[in-house]
C-alpha cells in the first residue's frame, strides 16, 4: 500500500517537473512505428502518445507488422520512435530520419545500428544494467557469493557484467552457449559451483522449450533463476527486475522534455531508470529460501551499492 | 494393442510438430517481451515442509543416488517408520509403522500422480513397476492417511514417484553393474534433444538376482527361495503443445520370470512364474495463468502372472495347482485448481475408473471374472486469514463398487512461528475399501471337477477399513546452516480392519469340535470334497476367511533430521518410536507384536578429495512380527555402504561405485524362522554420454 502511494507520487512529480519544460517548443512531429499493434508495444504506444499529446507534440502511431511501412508516413516527421526489433528493422529500410528505438534489446539494437551505422539512432533498450541485476543476486541471497550467467554470444555484455561482479566482489561464472543443443549440458556444469543462475534476454534462453529445459534442469538442482521478465518469472523463476511499456514511455517523455533544439538529440544508449521487480514466492518457499518482502529488496537494488 | 497404436499416433503428431513449424519457438520479437509456458506449476513443484498440511517426506536424487539402493521399494527405508521387508513368495511389502503383511494394500503407490496399486490385492508389485531407479527425480511419500487428497485407498501413507523430466536430460547413459551370487543389472537411456517441443527418454534394463537361496533353520526345515529374472522398458514424453498445453505421455513395460519354491518339496515345488505388467499415462495440462489450471489424466495398467505346477504329494495323485491371474485398471481423472481471492484457494476433481480381474483359482464360478467401477469427487481450500495461519480443509466423496458411498474429510491448520519454522496440526478420517480378492476370493484348488481344497474366501457384507487420524508436527528449515527438523506426534484408530482369519466346516468329519464362538466359513458349493490332510503335512486343510477384525489404535513420534554441507556431505536420519493398542482387535494374536517399538535410518553421505565419495546407510527396527504369512524378526540393524568415484568431463560425468548391502552377511527377512536375505555386494560402471 504505501510503496503504491510512493510511486504514485513519484509519477504526480515527474509530470509536475515536465510539463513547464514540455511547453518550452512547439513540439516535435513524431512517429511511433509499432512492430506488433497490440500487446506490450500497443501499451508502450498509449502512454506515449497520450502523454506526449497533452505536452504539444504532434503523435501518429503506425504498426509495421502487416504491411510495408509507408515512407510517406515516416516524410518530414522531427522524431521516429521504433518499438521493438521489428519496427526498427521497417524503419530502417525506408529514408533516414532521427530514430529512437525502444522496447527491445539492446544486444538486438546494436546488431541493427551495425548494419546502417551512419544513420541518427538512439536506444533505451529494455535490458536492465549488470549492476542492478547483480545488486538483486546480492538482494535475494545475501550470503551467496557466486552466480552462473549463461549467455549465449554477446561479448560486450559478458565484459559488463564481469566488470560489475568485480565491484561487488562476487564471483561470475559464465558460459557462452554456442549450440543451443549442448544446454542442459552446459547448465549441469554451470550450476554446480553456483549459488543461482543469471539469464539473460537472449533468443536461445527464451525460447519456450529452452525455457522448460532451463527452469526444470536448475530447479533439479535446486539452484534459483534469475531473469528479465514478469513472463519468466511466471515461468518458474525465482525473480527478475525489468521495465514495463509505461516505464518505457515515461523515459522517452522525460527525454523528450529535455529537448529544446529543432530536432532532437538521440541519446545512444540510455537504460531505463526505473524498474519493476518480480519475486515467485512459491518457488522460493520450494527451495526452502527466505527472501525479504518486495519493499525491502527494491529499497536494498535501488540503493546502489551491492557490496 | 490399441495403446501401441495410440502412442505411434502421440509420437507422429508430436514430430509433426516440430517438423511443420508449429512448435513454440522463439519469436522474432525481443526475448522481453516474450509469453513463456508455466513451467514450475504447483503440480511440478515440491511442496515446502513449511506449508504442507500433512507430514512429508522428500527422498530426492543424492539420496537416491548415494543409498546405493537398486529396487525402488529399498528407498522407502528412508522414510521415517517405514519398514521393508521381501520374501521368496511374493513381492517385496512396504508398512507405515507396522501393521504389515505379505500385500502392502493400505499404503497407495503413484507414478507422476497416477495410481499404480495392482486391483488383484490392492498392493504393490514393486518388482513390476515400470521404471527403475535411475528414472527417478524423487519420491514424495505423505506419512500418513491422505484420503481428502488421494481418495480412497490412501490409507496409511501415500508414495508419489515423481520421475525425472526428459527436458532436463538429454544425451545417453549406460549402466552396468554386476556382483556374487549371479547379481547382474544392465540398463541404458537414451534422450532427445532437451531443448525442443517434444522431448522424449527411452530407458530399459535387465537384472537377476538371487534374493533368498533356500535356508535351513535349526529344526532341520527346508525354506524356500526366489530368484527374479526382469526385464523393464520405459518411454516418456513430453510435448509444449503451446503457451499453455503440455501432453505428457509415459509407456511402461515390466516382464521376467520369478523361479520360487523348496527343493525337494513336493508341495511347494520350485517352479517359475512369469509376470508381465504394462502401464500407459496420458496426460493433458492446461495452464491458464500462474494460479489456475486444468489436467486431465488417462491411465491404463494390465498384470498378467502365470505360474502353475502340481503339487506331488506322497500317496496321492498330482494336484494341480495355479496362481495365474489377469488384471487390469482404466482411470480417468480431471482436476482444476484456481485462486478465488489472493487468500482463497481451492481445487476440485473427479474420477472414475474401472478395476477388474480374472483368475479360475482365485474366483471360482463367473467364469472367474469380478469387475468393478468406482467414481470419485474430491476438492480441497486453503484459506490464510492472516499471513502465518493456514487453514485446509479437503474431502474426497467416492462411490466404491463395494463399499458404497465413502467420505473421507481431513482438516488442517498451519502456523508460521517464523520464516524459518511452523506448527501444524490435522485430523481426519480415510478408508480403506476392500481390493477384488478380499471382496470376492473363493480360491480353489480343483481335481475332476470336485473342489479338493478351499483356501482364501471372502466374508459377505464386508465394512470398508476406516481410520480416525490426527497429528501435531513442527518443522524447521534452516538454509542457512543447511539443517532441517521434522517433528511429529500421531494417533491413529483403525476400525473395521480386514484381515483373513483361519474357519470352520463343522459338517466335515475330520473337523473337530469347535466352541460355539468359532468363525464358521460360508456354506460350500455341493461339490466341495476336501482332501482330509494338507499337501505333504498331517496338517488337517485350512480355510481362512477376510473379515473385519476389530480396532486399535497406532500412536507414536518420530523425528526427522537432516543436515548438508555442500563440499563436505550431507547427513539423513529418522527415528520413530510407536506403540499399539490392539486389545480388541480379533484377528490375529500377533498384532500386539506387528509394531516395532523403534525404527532407525540413517544415510551419511561424505564427499572425499578427488571426486570419491562415500556413504553409509544404517536401517533397524526393533523385534516385531510380520503378519500371516510373516513372522517374527528380532531387533537388527542393516548396514550398507557405498565407495563411489566420478571420471570424465563434468558435463558428463561417469560414476565406478562399489556397494555392499547388509555388511554382516544375509540376515533374517519378514519369517525369521524361514527366510534368510542374501547380501548384495557388486560394482557398477555408469557412463554418461
Amino acid at each position: 500500500m504505501r510503496a503504491a502511494v510512493l510511486k504514485l507520487c513519484r509519477r504526480c512529480l515527474f509530470w509536475l517537473l515536465l510539463l513547464p519544460c514540455g511547453m518550452a517548443h512547439a513540439g516535435f512531429d513524431i512517429v511511433v512505428v509499432l512492430s506488433r499493434a497490440e500487446g506490450p508495444h500497443q501499451v508502450f504506444a498509449q502512454h506515449f502518445s497520450r502523454a506526449a499529446s497533452r505536452l504539444g507534440h504532434r503523435v501518429q502511431v503506425v504498426s509495421a507488422e502487416d504491411e510495408p511501412l509507408d515512407p510517406a508516413v515516416l516524410r518530414d516527421v522531427d522524431l521516429v520512435v521504433s518499438s521493438g526489433e521489428l519496427a526498427l528493422t521497417a524503419v530502417l529500410q525506408r529514408p533516414e530520419r532521427p530514430t529512437l528505438a525502444v522496447m527491445l534489446g539492446q544486444q538486438a539494437f546494436e546488431r541493427l545500428r551495425a548494419l546502417e551505422p551512419t544513420r541518427a539512432l538512439g536506444a533505451m533498450p529494455l535490458d536492465q544494467p549488470p549492476s542492478r541485476q547483480l545488486r538483486l543476486f546480492r538482494a535475494l541471497l545475501p550470503q551467496a557469493q557466486q552466480l552462473a550467467l549463461l549467455q549465449q554470444s554477446y561479448a560486450a555484455k559478458l565484459e559488463s557484467f564481469s566488470a560489475a561482479a568485480a565491484e561487488c566482489g562476487l564471483e561470475l561464472q559464465t558460459a557462452q552457449l554456442d549450440d543451443p543443443r549442448q544446454l542442459v549440458q552446459q547448465l549441469d556444469v554451470l550450476l554446480r559451483d553456483s549459488d543461482a543462475l543469471l539469464v539473460l534476454a537472449e533468443a536461445a534462453v527464451s525460447a519456450p522449450a529452452a525455457v522448460r529445459s532451463i527452469l526444470l534442469t536448475s530447479y533439479r538442482q535446486r539452484k534459483p533463476l534469475l531473469a528479465f521478465s514478469q513472463a519468466y518469472v511466471d515461468a518458474g523463476a525465482l525473480a527478475a527486475v525489468f521495465t514495463t511499456p509505461g516505464q518505457v514511455a515515461e523515459q522517452v517523455l522525460s527525454w523528450l522534455a529535455q529537448q529544446d533544439g529543432e530536432l532532437p538529440r538521440l541519446p545512444e544508449l540510455s537504460f531505463p531508470p526505473e524498474f519493476e521487480l518480480a519475486v515467485n514466492r512459491k518457488v522460493a518457499r520450494s527451495l526452502g529460501l527466505q527472501i525479504a518482502p518486495d519493499e525491502v529488496l527494491i529499497r536494498e537494488i535501488a540503493g546502489g551499492d551491492c557490496r | 494393442m490399441a495403446s501401441g497404436k495410440l502412442l505411434w499416433r502421440l509420437f507422429v503428431f508430436g514430430s509433426s510438430l516440430s517438423a511443420t513449424g508449429l512448435s513454440v519457438s522463439a519469436s522474432a520479437d525481443d526475448a522481453f517481451l516474450n509469453e513463456m509456458p508455466i513451467v514450475l506449476s504447483a503440480s511440478r513443484l515440491e511442496q515446502s515442509a513449511l506449508d504442507a498440511p500433512t507430514a512429508v517426506t522428500v527422498i530426492d536424487r543424492e539420496l537416491i543416488a548415494a543409498s546405493g539402493f537398486t529396487e525402488i521399494h529399498d528407498l522407502l527405508r528412508l522414510v521415517p517408520g517405514f519398514l521393508v521387508a521381501d520374501w521368496p513368495d511374493g513381492q517385496p511389502v512396504v508398512a507405515s509403522y507396522g501393521v504389515g503383511d505379505a500385500h502392502d494394500r493400505r499404503i497407495k503407490v503413484m507414478i507422476d500422480g497416477q495410481t499404480v496399486n495392482s486391483p488383484y490385492m490392492g498392493s504393490t508389485n514393486w518388482q513390476d513397476l515400470p521404471l527403475r531407479v535411475d528414472d527417478i527425480e524423487r519420491i514424495e511419500v505423505v506419512r500418513g492417511p491422505n484420503g481428502a487428497a488421494y481418495g480412497v485407498n490412501a490409507f496409511q501413507a501415500v508414495i508419489n514417484i515423481i520421475t525425472r523430466s526428459p527436458a532436463a536430460e538429454d544425451g545417453a547413459a549406460l549402466r552396468l553393474t554386476a556382483g556374487r551370487a549371479g547379481f547382474r543389472d544392465h540398463s541404458f537411456r537414451l534422450n532427445g534433444k532437451a531443448d525442443e517441443s517434444l522431448s522424449w527418454r527411452l530407458s530399459g534394463s535387465w537384472r537377476e538376482m538371487d534374493s533368498f537361496r533356500p535356508w535351513r533353520n535349526p529344526r532341520g526345515e527346508l525354506g524356500s527361495g526366489k530368484a527374479l529374472e526382469r526385464r523393464v522398458l520405459n518411454f516418456t514424453s513430453t510435448a509444449q503443445l503451446d503457451l499453455h498445453d503440455e501432453l505428457n505421455l509415459m509407456l511402461g513395460l515390466s516382464d521376467g520370470d520369478t523361479e520360487q519354491g523348496t527343493p525337494g518339496d513336493g508341495a511347494d515345488p520350485v517352479r517359475t512364474a512369469r509376470m508381465r505388467a504394462r502401464y500407459l499415462h496420458l496426460g493433458w495440462t492446461h495452464r491458464a495463468t500462474v494460479d489456475a489450471g486444468l489436467s486431465v489424466q488417462l491411465h491404463h495398467q494390465t498384470e498378467r502372472n502365470r505360474s502353475a505346477w502340481m503339487v506331488m504329494a506322497s500317496g496321492s495323485p498330482p494336484v494341480p495347482a495355479d496362481e495365474n491371474y489377469r488384471v487390469g485398471r482404466d482411470a480417468l481423472e480431471i482436476q482444476y485448481h484456481d485462486r478465488l481471492a489472493a487468500d482463497w484457494r481451492y481445487l476440485l476433481g473427479a474420477g472414475i475408473h474401472r478395476e477388474r480381474a480374472h483368475s479360475r483359482t482365485m474366483f471360482n464360478g463367473d467364469g472367474g471374472e469380478v469387475s468393478g467401477i468406482n467414481k470419485q469427487l474430491f476438492g480441497s481450500v486453503v484459506w490464510t486469514p492472516l499471513p502465518p495461519l493456514q487453514l485446509d480443509l479437503g474431502a474426497t466423496l467416492e462411490d466404491h463398487h463395494y463399499s458404497g458411498s465413502l467420505w473421507s474429510p481431513r482438516f488442517s491448520v498451519r502456523y508460521q512461528l517464523n520464516a524459518v519454522s511452523a506448527l501444524r496440526a490435522s485430523v481426519g478420517q480415510a478408508y480403506r475399501a476392500p481390493s477384488l480378492v478380499e471382496a470376492n476370493a473363493e480360491q480353489v484348488v480343483k481335481v475332476d471337477g470336485q473342489i479338493k481344497r478351499l483356501n482364501l474366501l471372502a466374508a459377505a457384507d464386508m465394512k470398508p477399513e476406516r481410520m480416525r487420524h490426527a497429528e501435531l508436527g513442527y518443522v524447521a528449515i534452516h538454509q542457512d546452516l543447511g539443517l532441517d527438523v521434522d517433528l511429529r506426534a500421531f494417533h491413529r484408530q483403525y476400525e473395521d480392519y480386514i484381515d483373513d482369519q483361519r474357519c470352520w466346516y463343522p459338517d466335515q468329519p475330520w473337523e473337530p469340535v469347535i466352541s460355539s464362538n468359532a468363525l464358521m466359513c460360508p456354506q460350500p458349493s455341493a461339490n466341495f470334497f476336501p482332501f482330509e490332510h494338507e499337501f505333504m503335512s498331517s496338517r488337517r486343510p485350512r480355510s481362512f476367511i477376510f473379515l473385519n477384525g476389530g480396532r486399535f489404535h497406532l500412536h507414536g513420534v518420530e523425528a526427522s533430521v537432516g543436515w548438508q554441507r555442500p563440499g563436505w556431505g550431507r547427513v539423513q536420519l529418522s527415528h520413530a518410536l510407536t506403540g499399539i493398542n490392539a486389545r480388541r482387535a480379533t484377528v490375529d494374536s500377533d498384532f500386539e507384536q506387528s509394531v516395532p517399538r523403534n525404527i532407525t535410518s540413517l544415510l551419511l553421505i561424505k564427499d572425499l578429495p578427488a571426486r570419491w565419495r562415500v556413504s553409509a546407510g544404517y536401517y533397524r527396527h526393533s523385534t516385531m512380527y510380520w503378519l500371516n504369512d510373516g513372522d517374527r524378526v528380532s531387533a537388527r540393524g542393516r548396514f550398507d555402504l557405498k565407495l563411489s568415484h566420478s571420471f570424465g568431463p563434468a558435463a558428463r560425468s561417469s560414476e565406478i561405485a562399489f556397494v555392499v548391502q547388509s555388511l554382516r552377511g544375509s540376515y533374517p527377512d519378514f519369517h525369521e524362522g524361514k527366510h534368510r536375505h542374501q547380501q548384495q555386494l557388486f560394482a557398477t560402471l555408469m557412463l554418461n554420454w
